[in-house]
């Protein structure tokens, strides 16, 4: 009964925490631009991210270990450093993104610069990870994060064509823009398997101390978590493509992303919207500062545990402080939010090869994963994900060039 | 390793600019001063958002003004960018009427 809980509490938690600066973002852009065409990105990044997840989570849970500390393990320091760098480069991007999402949120609410919010999102999302517990991080956010329901409420009342948009599940060739069409798709796909996203759902399943008997309940939030969180970044999708694309607007500043729900909804979708923003926004830089702080210790073999207290786990609590603090500059300096938004979802899908591949050998290791190795479907899957990653890899920067805004 | 590097950071530096897709940014700005005065005169947005959305049309309009000017090479292309931005200018002045 207790597991039962645990999967309940894990797909709302999985669900409110899955909108986030970047899927709200490359959603309202791709609907205005493409309208239902490129729902099939989203469809294929949130299976993705479902696989990996299931992937790294049952990983945790056989071996009793995170799946950066196994990597390092398996593949030697010298490897280890280029996964290092290659997540933490583009993880840091998103927080910085992340933070000026929650800022903008707050400019649009009180009209006080967003370069002025920085600072206190940055000591407050601090002080929730120095004070807090791993589940007052994992559920606490992402359970107010459900405000985000309200893009499905507004979708409904919008009653979009949904023949339409079954088509726009099955990719299919835009009939104008294609640089922009690809790299959007590349942006939503960047923005759903972000890397930053398994490793924390990896270390968190050992922060809930999962083991074997977990393994369904591993699987359970993963899928459905995943299934209804990808819903909700395809009803924002919508919303955009029922308010925007009829109009010819694009979304290219938050200002103009925050009238997708005034439309349908009057002042209290505008006011939902805000609050979505920065609620989804605040909980993913507290996600993603802790992700950042447990690839660094556990890749360097230190202490680490959001449930210790600081002085406890001393390197692991003064790596995330760094990050938090050195995240929360560009934005007090002025960085377009958007615009780092954008860019950092393309880097982010540049470096799924690197925690992607090793992950085929680890799934396969017999010493790390006993009687639970993969099977021939999650092998396939697997290889077919490092492929997608290869071309993401390959594609995502000359798309900048040609598709980007 | 530098070069690879560079590679990877120069695209996102500097993306390209076309004539078309800069006509498209003027055209999906005067969609918005429509839709955010629209929003603003059944109280469907506040006050600081409009004031935003003011700001940045009109920084908009300054920015497409010179690139347009750059980019539009026959009397045609010029004449369809003025055209654009004066459709611009009039959703501005309209969005100002609700900005007070």
């Amino acid at each position: 009964m207790k597991k039962w809980g645990e999967v309940a509490l894990g797909v709302v938690t999985s669900m409110g925490g899955f909108l986030e600066v970047g899927s709200i973002a490359t959603s309202i852009q791709a609907g205005a631009a493409f309208g239902f065409q490129l729902a099939w990105a989203l469809a294929l990044g949130t299976i993705s991210l479902a696989l990996l997840m299931e992937m790294t989570g049952r990983l945790a849970a056989v071996s009793g270990r995170s799946y950066v500390d196994l990597l390092r393990e398996h593949m030697g320091v010298r490897f280890f450093l280029i996964p290092l760098v290659a997540v933490l480069v583009p993880s840091f991007m998103v927080l910085v993104s992340e933070i000026g999402g929650v800022a903008i949120g707050l400019q649009m609410a009180t009209g006080i610069g967003f370069q002025w919010w920085a600072i206190p999102i940055a000591f407050f999302g601090w002080l929730l990870l120095w004070r807090g517990t791993f589940k007052m991080v994992e559920n606490g956010t992402a359970i107010l994060g459900l405000t985000s329901v309200v893009f499905l409420v507004a979708a409904l009342l919008l009653k979009p064509d949904w023949s339409a948009v079954g088509a726009g599940l099955i990719p299919s060739a835009p009939d104008h823009d294609k640089a922009s069409y690809w790299y959007i798709a590349v942006s939503i796909l960047g923005a759903s398997i972000s890397p930053y996203l398994f490793l924390f759902y990896s270390s968190g399943a050992l922060e809930d101390g999962w083991s074997v008997e977990y393994l369904n309940v591993n699987r359970l939030t993963a899928g459905l978590g995943n299934l209804f969180g990808g819903g909700l970044a395809l009803t924002v999708l919508l919303c955009s493509a029922m308010v925007f694309m009829p109009r010819s607007l694009e979304a290219d500043a938050y200002e103009q992303i925050s009238l997708v729900l005034a439309s349908p909804l009057g002042r209290g979708g505008f006011s939902l919207f805000l609050i979505t923003l920065c609620i989804t926004c605040f909980g993913a830089t507290v996600e993603i500062t802790l992700a950042g702080a447990y690839l660094v210790a556990q890749g360097l073999g230190w202490p680490w545990s959001e449930n210790m207290k600081p002085a406890r786990d001393a390197r692991f609590a003064a790596t995330y402080t760094v990050l938090i603090v050195l995240a929360a500059v560009p934005i007090a300096l002025g960085a377009d939010p958007l615009r780092l938004t954008n860019i950092s979802m393309v880097v982010s899908a540049a470096s799924l090869p690197v925690t992607v591949i090793p992950l085929i050998v680890l799934m396969n290791d017999r010493r790390v994963m006993t009687s639970h190795s993969n099977g021939w479907f999650s092998n396939i899957a697997l290889v077919l994900l490092a492929l997608m990653s290869l071309v993401l890899f390959l594609a995502a920067m000359p798309l900048r060039w040609f598709g980007g805004a | 390793m530098l070069t690879a590097l560079a590679l990877f950071v120069l695209p996102v530096a500097c993306a390209r600019k076309d004539l078309k897709s800069e006509m498209g940014r003027v055209r999906s700005w005067t969609a918005t001063t429509k839709l955010a005065a629209e929003l603003r005169g059944v109280g469907s947005t506040n006050r600081a958002v409009t004031h935003q959305l003011l700001e940045r049309a009109r920084e908009t309009h300054a920015q497409q003004e010179r690139e347009l000017a750059r980019l539009a090479t026959t009397d045609s292309q010029r004449v369809a960018a003025r055209l654009l931005l004066d459709s611009l200018q009039r959703g501005i002045g309209r969005l100002q009427q609700v900005a007070p």
